[in-house]
């Protein structure tokens, strides 16, 4: 499946990025693995060190939330991954 | 944006006031008017938390004349790593009490309303018409995207926090001028984990929100306005991102204004 990563810009400073940028997978999770293969300083930024996404993150597939199957979301052909940040506490 | 009060010009400041507000009436681009500025304005503070708390202390200290606090929590003990004005006398009281009583003490002549209201769809705008400015020291989003609308639609700025365990953020939006809360976050995030937060997170990122009140109330200095400033304590890096308005952007209209 191809898919449309949308990322916000706090995750790709000082990367250059394809534009559009696609990634190859079955569902979020593989989207996101083939997404570090091609650019791997995104792994710190996405993924804690358990190897789940930080907190801060939330995927959207088409505009859906992903939570709470979030890695193991499927996608299909064509759909739109956006990564997001929220830092909502106060 | 609300044409700014001018009432300013009417205000003056006694002896005792030029003394204890000396150190910032010195610097020059503040001076006696600044003071009298901050005097005239009416600040919302929305959430007297982790973000809270600081924000309502420096604004406080600094002379604003009238503070109006919303939370509609009481303390509890994980509360007290990080929201500084409330203590272990505290725990099980309203937020917005415990820290009234502590800001009166530490200046007196600034007017505190306390308010232990949730903020919703329906009493929003009752909430914030008629302020200057409106503070979001939040700790959930939805609440967030109720109190930018209200500030569109009534033209206050709306000077916006977040945190979460050593990463912070700060954008100030300029109804009018600059992108809005929904031109930047996409709305239905669904998360709702518990999320870690140290204290000194908190505070850098109430302290550059105080500092953002302080120059937009006294119009000096560059605002963070159309730019995210991004904290990394545990990097220690510092970002901007330039943030742009949301073509159709259902509240502010975006970039059809």
């Amino acid at each position: 499946m191809s898919v449309k990563v949308d990322l916000h810009s706090f995750f790709y400073d000082g990367i250059d990025l394809a534009n559009p940028l696609e990634v190859e997978g079955q569902n979020v999770g593989e989207c996101l693995a083939d997404l570090v293969r091609r650019y791997p300083p995104l792994e710190d930024k996405l993924f804690a060190k358990t190897g789940k996404l930080h907190g801060y993150v939330e995927v959207f597939v088409n505009a859906e939330s992903s939570y709470p199957e979030e890695l193991a979301y499927p996608v299909q052909d064509g759909d739109v991954l956006t990564v997001s940040m929220f830092l909502a506490g106060g | 944006m609300r044409t700014p009060k001018e009432g300013w010009r009417s205000v003056s400041l006694s002896d005792e006031d030029l003394v204890r507000y000396n150190r910032q009436i010195l610097f020059a681009d503040f001076g006696e008017e600044g003071q009298r500025r901050l005097r005239q304005a009416h600040v919302f503070i929305a959430g007297v938390g982790g973000l809270g708390s600081p924000v309502a202390i420096y604004l406080a200290c600094a002379g604003v004349g009238c503070l109006t606090l919303a939370d509609c929590e009481s303390v509890e003990l994980s509360n007290l790593n990080r929201q500084i004005l409330h203590w272990e006398e505290d725990i099980q009281k309203s937020k917005v009490i415990s820290a009234a009583r502590k800001l009166r003490e530490m200046n007196s002549t600034v007017e505190i309303v306390s308010l232990p209201v949730r903020i919703t769809d329906e009493n929003v705008q009752r909430l914030v018409g008629g302020v200057d400015v409106v503070i979001d020291c939040m700790d959930n989003m939805a609440t967030r995207f109720v109190l930018n609308e209200a500030c569109v639609r009534g033209g206050i700025p709306l000077i916006h926090g977040g945190v979460q365990g050593l990463m912070g953020e700060v954008t100030t939006i300029v109804p009018g001028q600059t992108p809005c809360f929904e031109c930047i976050f996409p709305r239905g995030a669904a998360r709702q984990e518990s999320f870690p937060i140290f204290g000194p997170t908190a505070a850098l990122v109430a302290s550059l929100q105080s500092m953002e009140a302080i120059k937009l109330l006294a119009s000096m200095g560059t605002l963070l306005a159309g730019r995210m400033l991004y904290t990394n304590g545990k990097e220690m890096e510092f970002m901007f991102v330039e943030i742009e308005k949301k073509r159709d952007c259902q509240v502010c209209g975006g970039g059809d204004q």
